[in-house]
This record gives C-alpha cells, structure tokens and sequence, in this order.
C-alpha cells in the first residue's frame, strides 16, 4: 500500500514536471509589440567591441585624490576591505571617498548630510550648476581623454521637507542639492551598465558636495561582422526564456521597445547589446522592466544579472511566527 | 602556600579580564537581517547581494556588524514577530514588490502596510532595529507624493514604525532591481558613510537614460525618512535612539 502511494506520487510529480515544463502559455503571456528589425542588426554590424584599459589605481592614487579632494584629511586612517579603500571623517560621515582599485571607479561626499535642513538654500540654476561641474571634472582632471564620449545625460535634484510633531508644523520643500549626470556615448551611440558615467553633486552656493567618476579609458574598437551577431529568432528566444525565468509570475510581460546600445558592466570590455523595455503585469500591478541582451554570439563577457548563488538559496529560511525573540538586550 | 595565593588570584584577573573583552565585544557586535519576497529570482539575489558582503564580521567604526538573519518574508516578520525578526536585527535589507507604504511578502501587494505596523527599535519594547532598507517601488513615500502623510510614519497609537528607528531609506518612485545597487550600498556602508548617503548615492550611481516608462527614470527615483538628530547616523557611529516627538525630515530625489 505505501509502495502504491509512493508510486502514485512518484508519477503525480513526473507528470507535474511535463505539464509544467511544457508551459502552454509561457510565450501568449510574453508579447512583442515591438519587432527586432533586421535593420537593428545592419546598424549593429557597424558597431565595434572595445577593450578597457586595465585600472592604474593604486594607493597613490587615493592619497592623491583625498588631498586634491578634501585638503589635509588624515589618509593614513584608510581602510582596505575587498579592494576597496576608503576614508571617512570620523566627525562627520558624508565626508567620505573610497576608491576601488581593481576598476579604478572612485565615490565621493563632502558634506551630503549638511544640506538636509529646514533652511533656505541657493542653488545655481541648471545651466550654472551644469558649467560648475564640468568646471570641477576638468580641474580635478576627471575628464575622459576624449571629452566628446562624455555627454550631459541629465539634471536631477535632491529635496526634502520636515515635520515638527510638538507643533504639528510642517516645513517648505527645500531644493538641496543638484545631481549632474554624464553618460558616454561611442559614435552617437549610448554606453548603459554600471560603468562609463559620471556625475558631480552641487550644493548650496555652487559647492560641489560629491561625485562619481565610474570611467574606464578604451582601447581601440575591433569591428564586428554580422555573421558575428545573433539571430533575429535567436535573441527573441533568448528574450522570451529569460523573462520567463526571471518574472515568471506576471500575467503579461510585453515588449514595447527595442534600443541599440553599448553595455559596459564595469568589466574589460564595451560590447554591443539589444536593450529592451518591457511593461510587466503581474498581482494587479504594472511596473517597467528595462532588460538587456547579448547581441554577439561569443560575447566577451557576460550580459545580465548572474544567477542565483547555490549558497544564497542554501542559507535562505522559511520564517515561522514560532522563532522566540533573543533573550538578550537590544543594542 | 603564597604562590597558590598569587596564582589563584592571577587567574582570577585573566577570568575577569576576559570576561570583560568579552562583554565589551558584545557590546560593540550588530545584526544586519535580510527579507525576501516569496515572488521573483531577483529579490533572493537582490539582498545576498547585500548581506553576502557581511558573512564575517566586519569592523565598521565602533561596532562589528554580521549577517545573522536570511529569511523568506511573510507579515509576522514585520508585525506580531517583529521582535523575533527585523527588530532584533540592527540593520534589515529588504526586497519585494511594493506601493506607496505597503510591500508585498509574496503574493498579494498590502502584505505589509507600514501604517500598521508597530514601531520599530523602540528600546524599552525590546526593539532594536536601527535602520531599515527596502528595495522595492514606491514603499518609502516622500512628502510630495499622493497619500503622503507624516503621522503614517511617526509612531502613534494606531501604528507607524518610526518610534526609535534611525532611518528608512528606498523609492518613493516605480524601481528596478537586480543591478548593482546592493553591492555600492554595500561597499559605500562598509567605508562607514553615513547609511542613507549611501543609499542614495547607490542608487544614483546605478542611474541610467534608457527609456522612461510608466514614469520610471531607471532604476527609480531614492527616497528616506529620518529624525533631524539621526542624519548622520552610520553603521559605525549612531546616536540614542530618538522618540516619536523628534523633528522628522523626508529626503527624496526627482
């Protein structure tokens, strides 16, 4: 008898799997409104794979940097975790610089949090805000070799507001902060992924109260053939598979979009890829889900996020309401 | 008999000495939890991307923060268990989808509201949680957004999570996860910069300029809630807990 059942779930589960795995609706559910153009893969021909050049970042580097950046600040209270070196004020933390050695990306604050107050501020306007950055990118000597790759992508502002719960007094809305952004675009066409941009914070009265430099310098381009990309029916499947996988759970997952980029993913290389964006309904929501592709077959390094990690997935826990709080006394 | 005396005593000091760098280690350790929903790939990567930077103790200022909790979220971990999960924890990383106060555990969107919830790192309740970071769309409203209200926040008798919490720090817009936002948040908080400069300047470090959909500008647009007194507060150096009378700020970026 325990045999039988065993055996019955045995094929309960062999035919879940099939059922499953066939997924009827999978590919109703994924819809491209927009085609991938055999045009897209022309203009791609045109593109190029450029190699990085290795980071020169050393500790020299940061102490130079620190002393350009924050004058007398004392480096030798920098610390190293995972190649990374970082300093920061111990009087007040939005003083900050860390450099990573292995890209040579370098993030910095100076005074972030003394601009959230309930005071007027001044803020240049856009146009003063955007000339004092590139006025302090070129004196700090951030600029990239080729002025031209870097472009003003946008303006972004930070704000706040409080609230005084003894009085019940709310204050205005401040402007605090101005964030210039800078992306890289190689003949005209957009560089995306975690690196090849920059931005420079301005604060009150036109200071510049932090930054990024995530800018790799390039090698010259190797050009691709089209016998060198992928297929239209190949990077729709791989399109399909991978928002299956990755946003299994939505009701529709549809493809408005097809944008020809470069993708630089703070790596050794700039490769041509197939951005797309995708609006995604799942559990009564609509949100947008902006993907990218691999447009080479053999591309240099990898596009998209990794999997999983088999020790994420080993050292997460299913809660249960029975865990006891700790006994000891909070911190 | 003397030197019995001297070693007795001796080993009485190395007890007590050691007992003391004990205490004195204790005293300076800190959790950081990490929460899960129950939907996508990207959310259990989205948080090992976090907590995995603290597997071993790091020594961050005066304290020495490691991950001690990785748990697929459900409510009672923000409500009635609150004290056996988050709020034992210093530090809470969370990824989920989510609305304006509401995230979702797994598969309905006002799982959690935070307008309900109890306060959190409320001392004297036996909370701890310091600071709490949900990567989601919209949870951490911003003042200027519809349905924005600061009493949802601060911790009154109906509910409200700020009541000894430092900070809380997301989106207040539509986001996108699964990027390289975790990991700079990570690197920017072991470097000991203040924990929502962190936050921000991740996020806006991960920005880029493709398409702008259903009003996102990606990956979304950061957002935090604070009292004045803990602006500065970072995982190595952070002041008493506040009460739910400070003056409270929302920071937000568009």
């Amino acid at each position: 008898m325990k045999r039988m059942i065993q055996s019955s779930i045995a094929v309960s589960i062999v035919l879940a799997t099939l059922i499953g795995g066939c997924r009827p609706a999978q590919e109703q559910r994924i819809v491209f409104t927009a085609k991938i153009s055999d045009d897209i893969l022309t203009r791609a021909a045109d593109l190029q794979v450029y190699m990085l050049q290795p980071s020169k970042a050393d500790r020299s580097t940061f102490d130079s940097w620190a002393k350009q950046l924050f004058g007398d600040v004392r480096i030798d209270t920098a610390a190293q975790i995972d190649g990374l070196i970082s300093i920061s004020d111990p009087k007040n933390g939005s003083n900050f610089m860390m450099l990573d050695l292995e890209t040579g990306y370098l993030s910095f604050n100076r005074g972030m949090a003394d601009q959230i107050d309930d005071k007027p501020g001044k803020l240049p306007s856009d146009d003063e805000a955007v000339k004092l950055a590139l006025a302090f990118l070129q004196k700090s000597k951030f600029t990239p070799a080729d002025p031209k790759e870097m472009t003003l992508a946008h303006i972004g502002r930070i704000r706040s507001a409080s609230f005084d719960p003894t009085t019940g007094n709310v204050g205005s809305v401040r402007d605090q902060m101005l964030t210039i952004y800078f992306d890289r675009k190689l003949n005209g066409v957009p560089v995306i992924g975690s690196g090849s941009k920059m931005l420079v914070r301005i604060g009150d009265g036109g200071q510049v109260v932090g930054g990024a430099r995530r800018w790799t310098e390039r090698a010259q381009g190797q050009r691709i053939e089209k016998k060198d990309l992928r297929s239209v029916a190949e990077l729709t499947k791989d399109i399909t598979s991978f928002l299956s996988q990755e946003i299994g759970a939505a009701e529709r997952i549809e493809i408005v979009q097809f944008i020809l980029t470069y993708y630089d993913n703070g790596g050794k290389y700039i490769q041509p890829v197939l951005a797309y964006e995708a609006k995604v309904t799942a559990k009564g929501m609509q949100y947008a889900y902006l993907g990218q592709t691999a447009l080479l077959q053999s591309p240099p390094e990898r596009v998209g996020p990794e999997p999983i990690s088999k020790e994420a997935l080993q050292s997460l826990k299913k809660s249960s309401p029975e865990l006891k709080p700790p006994t000891g006394k909070p911190d | 008999m003397n030197s019995r005396k001297y070693s007795f005593i001796s080993t009485l000091i190395c007890v007590a000495l050691v007992m003391c760098v004990i205490n004195q280690a204790h005293a300076g350790s800190r959790e950081i939890g990490g929460y899960v929903a129950q939907a996508e790939d990207r959310f259990v990567r989205n948080v090992w991307n976090f907590i995995k930077n603290f597997k071993t103790t790091k020594t961050i200022g005066g304290h020495q923060w490691k991950y001690d909790q990785y748990y697929y979220m459900e409510p009672f971990v923000f409500e009635g268990s609150h004290n056996a999960y988050v709020d034992c924890q210093d530090m809470a990383f969370v990824s989920c989808h989510g609305n304006f106060w509401v995230m979702a555990c797994h598969d309905k969107i006002a799982d959690v509201d935070f307008r309900d919830c109890p306060a959190y790192g409320d001392l004297p309740n036996m909370g701890d949680l310091e600071f709490l970071i949900v990567e989601s769309c919209l949870t951490i409203i911003a003042f200027p957004d519809p349905g924005f209200a600061w009493n949802g926040w601060r911790h009154t008798a109906t509910g409200g999570i700020f009541g000894g919490l430092h900070q809380a720090m997301g989106f207040h817009t539509n986001s996108q996860s699964d990027n390289g936002i975790p990991q700079y948040f990570a690197n920017y908080c072991r470097g000991n910069s203040i924990v929502w400069c962190a936050w921000f300047c991740a996020v806006q470090e991960e920005r880029g300029w493709l398409g702008s959909l259903l009003g996102m500008q990606y990956p979304g647009y950061a957002s935090a809630i604070m009292p004045q007194k803990c602006k500065y507060d970072r995982m190595g150096s952070y002041v008493s807990d506040p009460t739910a009378s400070d003056l409270l700020f929302s920071v937000w970026e568009e």
